[in-house]
């Protein structure tokens, strides 16, 4: 594309846009509007997200081990799975001394000496990013396990959360891509229409179908990228006041800093924006290139 | 297209639009480069349409168009634009565009093909000059009158320097002593060796001018006359 061509284009869909000043206005807004929806879960999402890691970081696992069973050697076995942080071994004896402190009786520990019904156990540390199910696979499979436990409803139920969160996140993008689209392709058209007489003479004197879609795109395409420049700015100012009234009132509520998630909200609502920006300007013009 | 030699031929053309209405039925004709030639018949005959095929704004419903000994059926998008490129084209109704000058509304055709700057301030100039517009370089259409909006309409259509030019009723809307002007502005491109097809209902300049005669009726071509006359009641 020749450079003169480039401002020629620039030109075209500016002064369309100026054109429509009041309706160009009223899609930016409702762009943005549409936009502030898809970003604010996108924050929602990397904190849960981010928040899963964390809890996953913190859990350990409990291997509880049969009478016969060869603690040192299941220790170094287990230190060489994936996903294993560190092992500590806990002895029936100091289990049950655990318990009773914990329990406040202190005949307790006097009561289990004779004859104590806890099991043997050894505590896992885990990595972040472990695949739980597959480890916990692993550590059955060992000889001399009795039973294999973990925070399994905490993370169970964090994956359903992150399944609904996926579904609600992907129909998200679907109605808030089709919003923009909607006010994309009736905005444009006004131009479109206005200037159907210069397209027709376009088409006659031979100019090729992209020379005549372009300045339409653009168009399209500066009302989707106005409307992701305001969401960002209005979600991000929004975010870092959360974070300052979470930092307040519940401080042991992990959220990620504003510099964490802002690159990530600002692509994915630019892209939404430009995308169906441009998608919804060529369907517009579509009907006036037939001449 | 360059380089091509721009004969126009329709072999079997017919031409049903998808309304049902037929437009043009079994039309074989020949046209030479260079050639100056009128389309006579009343309204409703198939003139537009005859038109409409040779810029490939139409397709026909069966036989084939060629331009240049080129099936226009299998152009592609961008052939298109080529051929049009090298067609002018002149309307009844003049088709400028009301908020640029008259400078523009020329310029504007080289533009939208992305012809170069110095292109377009060499040819417009030359092209305004050719139609008497000289002088009117930087007035909008409406301060012109039928006559010079025509002139302009012809400016554009030319500035290209077309093979072809297409003029659908281009007197319609004049009065006849503007239509003379315009009738020797058409002779004089001919001269220079475009082809000229010109589609009227005007009796006087056919019958005066007795060029090559296409009469079409109700689709079908009824006549095809070297130095023929308009033939119809008016």
């Amino acid at each position: 594309m020749k450079i003169k061509t480039f401002w020629y284009f620039t030109k075209e869909a500016s002064t369309g846009l100026a054109r429509n000043g009041l309706m160009s206005l009223t899609a930016v807004i409702t762009i943005t509007l549409a936009l502030i929806i898809l970003g604010s879960f996108y924050i929602v999402v990397t904190n849960v997200n981010h928040f899963t890691e964390m809890a996953k970081g913190v859990l350990e696992i409990r291997v509880y081990l049969k009478e016969d069973a060869d603690a040192v050697s299941l220790q170094n076995r287990m230190l060489s799975f994936d996903g294993v942080k560190e092992v500590k071994f806990v002895s029936k004896t100091e289990a049950a001394n655990w318990l009773g402190k914990t329990l406040g009786i202190k005949e307790l520990h006097n009561y289990l000496a004779a004859d104590n019904p806890l099991p043997d156990m050894i505590n896992i540390r885990l990595e972040d990013n472990v695949e739980l199910k597959e480890l916990t696979a692993r550590l059955e499979s060992l000889p001399g396990i009795d039973e294999v436990e973990y925070g399994k409803d905490f993370v169970e139920s964090m994956l359903l959360v992150i399944q609904v969160i996926w579904v609600i996140g992907v129909s998200l993008v679907v109605i808030v891509g089709l919003v923009v689209l909607y006010i994309i392709v009736n905005t444009i058209r006004l131009t479109v229409f206005a200037r159907r007489k210069e397209i027709e003479i376009m088409k006659l004197v031979g100019a090729t179908d992209w020379f005549i879609r372009w300045p339409f795109m653009l168009e399209g395409i500066m009302l989707g990228m106005g409307g992701a420049i305001l969401a960002t700015i209005i979600i991000s100012k929004g975010y870092h006041l959360l974070i300052a009234y979470v930092k307040e009132l519940a401080p042991f509520i992990p959220l990620l800093s504003e510099h964490m998630v802002n690159g990530g909200l600002f692509w994915l609502v630019s892209l939404v924006g430009l995308a169906f920006g441009a998608i919804g300007s060529l369907m517009s013009i579509k009907k006036f290139l037939k001449v | 297209m360059i380089g091509v030699i721009w004969v126009i031929q329709f072999q079997g053309v017919s031409k049903i639009y998808s309304n049902g209405v037929a437009a043009l039925h079994d039309i074989n004709i020949h046209i030479e480069k260079g050639e100056f030639a009128f389309l006579v018949g009343p309204s409703g005959a198939g003139k537009s349409t005859f038109m409409k095929l040779i810029i490939r704004k139409e397709l026909p419903t069966s036989g084939q168009v060629l331009v240049g000994h080129k099936n226009l059926a299998k152009m592609k998008a961008g052939e298109v634009s080529l051929l049009r490129r090298n067609i002018g084209f002149i309307f009844q109704d003049f088709k400028l565009l009301p908020h640029k000058t008259v400078f523009e509304n020329v310029s504007f055709a080289l533009e939208v093909i992305e012809a170069s700057k110095k292109d377009i301030n060499r040819q417009v100039p030359a092209v305004l000059e050719l139609v008497g517009l000289k002088d009117k370089a930087n007035i909008f259409p409406s301060e012109l009158s039928g006559g010079e909006q025509q002139r302009v309409s012809l400016a554009r259509a030319i500035v290209n320097r077309p093979h072809l030019l297409l003029a659908d009723e281009p007197t319609g809307n004049l009065d006849p002593e503007t239509s003379w002007g315009l009738m020797d502005l058409l002779l004089e491109i001919n001269k220079r060796g475009t082809t000229v097809i010109m589609s009227t209902h005007n009796k006087n300049i056919v019958d005066k001018l007795r060029r090559r005669v296409i009469a079409l009726d109700s689709g079908r071509m009824i006549r095809d006359e070297q130095k023929g006359g308009y033939g119809f009641e008016n």
